[in-house]
Formats: C-alpha cells, structure tokens, sequence
C-alpha cells in the first residue's frame, strides 16, 4: 500500500469573482521511505495543494471539491471529520513552512513548544516527554539540546529554527512530512544543511516526503522523483536524473533555463516571459501556451492529456506500469502534458 | 565589597547605591528607611491595628512583609553581586520583546511606576500611617474649637482641615482606597470581558464577529461618561454598582484592540503551523495567539486604570458616585467646592491626588508600551 495516494484532487480557493480552481485533477503517490519533490513557480498551486492534503484550506475560503480524493494508508482524509483530521495533523502528516522566522511562536520557549506537539500526539508521562523533546531537539542536530530547549525562538538562527520546526514536526511521528519551501528563506550554506538534515530523516525514520519548491536543484539534491507543477496541474514527472538531463515539457525546459549554474557561467540564462496566470483565469488550452516559445494552434485550443512517455533508448522500460502513473517498478514513470509529445509530429511545424 | 556588604545589613540598598545601581539601591533604601519609620513612629498604632479590624492587620502584615522582601532582595543581591555583573545581559521578558532595559531607560516611565506602586502601598498602610481619623471632627465634639474648622495646612494638620474639621490627608488616604480600588476592579473585569469578546470575535469571525462588533458600535457610539450616569442614576448607589457600571461601559476600548491583534496574529505563520500540527481551536486561540496579544492587553488595562480613576472622580463630583463615610477623591473634590475661594486646600489636595494618580497610569501604560513595542510609536486612545 501506498503512503499517500492522491487521486483526482480538485481544490478551489474563493476569489472576488468567484472560485479559482488552485489545484485541478492532481494524481500523485507517495511511497514510505520516499521523497517526492513538487516544483513550480510562485502561484501555481503547490501550497494549496500541501494545505487540501492537511485540510487546511482556510475555512471559508477554500474547500476541497468533492470527487477528490486523498488517501493516507489507505483511509481516505476527504471529507474526514474534524477531530480525525486533527489527529492526523501532527500525527500522520506533518508539516514544515517557509519562514522560520515566523513559525515559531515568540512568546514561548522552544522547548515548550516541541513539548505541546509532543503532549498533542503521544501518549507520554511528563518526564518521558522531556526527554522526548531534548532527544528531538538532538535528532534534528541542535547543539546542547537541554539548555537550548530553554531558549526562545528569538534567540536561535534562521536555520537552527528550522531545525526547531522539523522537530516539532517529528514530535508525532509523522508517516509523511509535507516541506513547504522549508528552505527558500535560508542562507545557501544553512539550505544545505536542512537539505541534508531532511535526507537523512527520510532515510532513517522511513517516513515519505513531499519536498515543495521553485527550486529544481533544492528538490533534485533529496528528491528521487519529482513532479513539476504549473496551474494546477501537474506538467511532467519522472526520476529527478531523468527530468534534470532530458526535460521533455517546454515549461520544465524553461525553469532549468531560468536556474543559476556556478559551473557554466557563460551560459545563457533563459527565463520564462510573462508570469504565472491568475488561478481564476486559467488559459484555455494547454495552460502553458501563452508563455511557451514552441506553441502551436492546436494548443490554444485542446488541452493534452498528461501523457506516458519513453526516455527514448528503452521505450519498453515503462509501458508495463501504466495503470498507476505515478509508482512504476524501479524507474519512475515519465509522463508530460504536451502535444509536442502525442506522437502525432506531423503538426510540428 | 566587603564594607558595603556589612552596610547592607543594617541599611539594605546602600550597597547597591555605592556601586553605582541608583535605581534598586535608591528604591530599596528609601523603602527600607521610610518602612522603618513608620513602623517606630507609629508604633502604638501597630499593636493598635493588629488588635483591630482586618485593613489594619493586612496593613501590619504588608508592612512586615516589605520590610523583609527588601532585606532579603538587597542581601541576595549582595552575595551574587559579582556574577551578575559579568552576567550584565538583564531580564529578557517573553512578553517585553523590547525587555526591562527599554523600559528602564525610560525614566518617565519609571516614575509612573513609583508613583502607582506608593499609591497602592500608601493605601494597604492607611491604616498606620494616617495621622487622624478621617471622620472624627474635632470642632463639633464638646469643648470643640471652631478655629479647627477650614484650618489651612500647618505642621498638625499637613494639608490643612476641611469645613467639618476634619484631616484633609487623612481622608485623601482613605480615599485613596475606595478611588484605587474601584479604578483597579473595574479595569480588570472590563479588561476580562473586552479581551474574551475581543478574541471570539476576532478568532471565529463571520456572524459572531458581527454581532459583536455591532454591539461594541452601539457602545462607542454614546460618550461614556453619559451611559454611565444613565447607568449609576437608575440604580441604588453603591460602590459594586459604580465598578459595574464603569466595567460596562469600557470593556469596547478592550475588546477593538483585542479583535484586531486575534485578526493579524491567526494569519501569521505560527498560528498556520500550530493549525498543522493538529491543536484544537481552543488551544490555538487561548495558547498561541491571547499570549501574543498580552502586551497590548497589559497597555490598554494600565492606561485603563487612570481613566477609571477620573471617570469615578467624574462620577463622583457629580454626587453619583460612592455614598459612603469615608469620601472617594471625587466626593472631596465635590463637596469642597463651596469652600475653594476661603479654603484652597479642601479642594486642591485631592484634585492634585487624582491628577498624580492618572498621571502614574498614564505613563507608566505609555512606558510599557514602548518596551514592549517600538515600532508602535504613540497611539492607543481609551
């Protein structure tokens, strides 16, 4: 059984006019022991779609529509009562934000605060859950956990507060840890580190993790297989060696060209022109088309499908996972959604 | 060292003063010096109180209690006084951001802080330290002197008598009581209720958020001072209905500041990741966002707390305020009036002491919010 299988997840957030369709018909599988990388731009739909697995989406303004569905080993998180749903928030799934300068509440001490999600999802005596804190505080490479614990979160750095956050994520022994841009506020040097850091705690708590950010080098450096988001939809998939070397979908093409190299300082940088479209406003078509130097007519007119496609040298390598799009064998299954690649090349100008 | 050390027995805070710490060595010694004096000076009036009613024991026990607070604190200080001075970081508050040492810096501020801090010392000790009775009036007891009547302020009478003979600053210490402690009740039960409405409001939203900011309009939209005299004149008056009545009309100041701190806390990032480690509603409102609000609640209760203090002089000038024998400030103020060409001081006194009072509030609330806020500058208006 999977970790987490996500099957057709439809979530709208309200806007002025409207709903805006923020996640639209996302298919994705999380195994234990596996770090799944979620990359896009800014406003394509990942943080919504990290907060409709937790349920999060504020209430009021967004909801999950019905038809989706969510399952975290194998009981489905849809539609979930609340008070399952809170459980499971800390519990089964836990979840590490952006800034960690703010995710920490500043009145209280660190410690404290790991202690509280300790108390919320364990059954521990007070003693035991002291020591629990102290020896969370040393998994997640604190130094001196017993007298940092006392500290507030002022007075602990951009990164050893997230180090902080990951911590009190573990505290309820999460099967899955959802990482939203857990590092996009960090120092490179400290980025690294909590890159690692989280590596390391996949491998040895065997939990899954899904690994969100606009960075395609943060994912590929713990990700063995990564999802690139845009518009809500997911654009292509496969291994993160597969997508890193040959991108098939002009839009993952476009945010490798947009990527700083230290390497290669001659090259080029190419951005993608133009910027993501607002979720009301979906283009029709191919969501991308308007901002994709290889579009043709057909794209404006008729979405495609998200698609199975080989790796060119071993074509048959992935044709036997096809009911499961996303759990292939050994080598993860490549998909795009591009009409470039239908097979149908005599429309290619 | 060693020479302050032993100074510190006998003198506590002088220690302190010598090594150049003028605010705890000067606050502790003239505590220490003026206690001490009380207690010799009036020390009659002690095994008088302890025989006596309940105000006069509590004022007995303080009395002690401070006497040895400040001992104990200056001798700890004393023996610890090196490693605190390489130590040298001070208090970091969890709900002073800004800390102690902004607060400190603030000398204003400190003075509000002395001041309110006397007035309430001044009003547990009135029993020992009120030279006469505030109701006994000498001039109309058989053989009185009329003389003593309107007497102005001399070494007996420091603050001069009123028309009925009485002692103006015993009475101003007495009714420092009914003033201080009316001021402080109404503020903490305006301030609970404000900042419960305040945070359901701002924490639910939607239909609850409406009716009661709607309710806190119809509130605002009356100056407070009239709903108040509507309140107290349809009552038997009373010093309960005068805490109500004042606690009634003031819980929206509480209440505005309160929703809209719960409004920008619950989008901040740590109300977001303590939703995603599963905490219930209640907890997240009660433990991780009405802490973050403190430091505004402290501010809006302690500026409160002068403006209780004038509305119930306010009220009381008025003659709706407390009846009872013994005056608030306001009542002086009232009945004093007449007398204000031939007899100043009937008057000034007590108006002077609520001026000093609010006074203290005032900045002792401004101070605070500056420790705890920079950025806020000056604003707040209850």
């Amino acid at each position: 059984m999977s970790l987490l299988e996500i099957r057709n997840l439809r979530s709208v957030i309200k806007t002025r006019d409207g709903e805006a369709r923020a996640v639209d018909g996302v298919d994705l599988t999380v195994k234990r022991g596996e770090a799944l990388g979620l990359v896009g731009e800014s406003g394509s739909g990942k943080t919504a779609l990290a907060l409709s697995i937790l349920g999060l989406l504020p209430d009021g303004h967004g909801r999950t529509l019905p038809g989706s569905s969510i399952r975290l080993l194998g009981e489905e998180l849809v539609g979930l009562e609340k008070r399952r749903l809170r459980e499971i928030r800390g519990g089964s799934i836990a979840m590490i934000f952006q800034e960690p300068m703010t995710s920490l509440n500043p009145v209280f001490r660190v410690g404290d605060q790991i202690h509280e999600a300790v108390k919320a999802h364990r059954d521990l005596g007070r003693g035991e859950r002291w020591e629990e804190v102290v020896r969370l505080l040393r998994e997640v490479g604190i130094p001196d956990p017993e007298d940092r614990a006392r500290d507030y979160p002022h007075q602990f750095s951009g990164g050893m507060r997230q180090r902080a956050m990951i911590a009190m994520a573990l505290a309820g022994r999460p099967a899955l840890l959802i990482a939203d841009e857990p590092t996009s506020a960090l120092d490179v040097t400290v980025q690294a580190q909590i890159l690692e850091l989280l590596k390391g705690l996949v491998r040895k708590l065997g939990m899954g993790l899904l690994l969100i950010s606009h960075d395609v080098g943060v994912v590929s450096r713990v990700c063995q297989r990564v999802l690139v988001f845009y518009a809500g939809r997911i654009m292509e998939a496969g291994s993160t060696a597969d997508i890193l070397t040959d991108p098939r979908h002009p839009y993952t093409r476009g945010l490798l060209g947009s990527r700083l190299s230290i390497k290669d300082r001659r090259r080029v940088l190419r951005p993608i022109p133009g910027e993501v479209p607002e979720a009301d406003a979906w283009p029709p078509g191919c969501r991308f088309h308007p901002r994709c130097s290889e579009s043709w007519d057909l794209c404006a007119r008729e979405e495609p499908d998200l698609m199975e496609i080989s790796s060119g040298a071993e074509p048959e390598r992935l044709r036997d996972a096809s009911s499961d799009p996303t759990s292939g064998g050994q080598a993860a299954v490549r998909q795009a959604r591009c009409w470039l690649l239908s097979g149908d090349r005599s429309r290619v100008g | 060292m060693a020479r302050g050390r032993w100074l510190g027995i006998a003198l506590p805070g002088l220690p302190q003063l010598l090594r150049g710490k003028w605010l705890e060595g000067g606050v502790a010694l003239s505590l220490w010096v003026g206690l001490l004096a009380v207690m010799l000076a009036r020390f009659d009036r002690i095994v008088e109180a302890i025989q006596g009613g309940v105000d006069g024991r509590v004022a007995v026990l303080t009395l002690l209690l401070v006497l040895v607070g400040v001992w104990v604190w200056s001798w700890g200080s004393v023996r610890e006084g090196r490693s605190e001075q390489e130590a040298g970081e001070g208090i970091k508050w969890g709900i002073l951001p800004g800390g102690w040492a902004a607060f400190r810096s603030n000398r204003m501020a400190l003075l509000g802080l002395g001041l309110a801090i006397s007035f309430y010392l001044a009003m547990v000790l009135t029993p020992l330290i009120a030279p006469f009775d505030p109701l006994s009036m000498p001039a109309f007891e058989e053989a009185g002197d009329m003389r003593l009547r309107l007497a102005p302020p001399s070494a007996v009478h420091l603050l001069g008598t009123d028309q009925y003979s009485r002692d103006v600053l015993s009475r101003i210490l007495y009714g420092a009581r009914i003033s201080l402690t009316i001021g402080f009740l109404a503020v903490a039960i305006s301030v609970t209720l404000g900042t419960f409405l305040g945070a359901v409001a701002g924490y639910w939203g939607g239909l609850v958020d409406s009716v009661i900011m709607r309710v806190l309009d119809m509130f605002m939209a009356f100056p407070s001072i009239v709903l108040l005299i509507a309140i107290v004149a349809l009552f038997e008056p009373s010093i309960f209905l005068v805490i109500a009545a004042l606690a009634f009309t003031q819980w929206p100041f509480t209440a505005r500041i309160v929703r809209g701190e719960i409004l920008a806390l619950r989008e901040r990032e740590f109300a977001e990741a303590a939703r995603a480690l599963g905490f219930s509603r209640a907890r997240l409102l009660l433990r991780h966002l009405l802490p973050n609000a403190m430091p505004s609640v402290v501010v809006v209760a302690t500026l409160g707390i002068g403006n209780a203090i004038v509305l119930e002089a306010g009220l009381s000038f008025l003659g709706l305020g407390v009846r009872s024998a013994t005056p608030s400030w306001g009542t002086m103020v009232d009945q004093g009036r007449a007398y204000l060409l031939d007899a100043w001081w009937v008057v000034t006194f007590p108006g002077l002491a609520i001026v000093l009072a609010v006074m203290a509030f005032n900045l002792l609330g401004d101070g605070l919010r500056d420790a705890m806020d920079p950025r806020q500058g000056t604003r707040v208006d209850p």
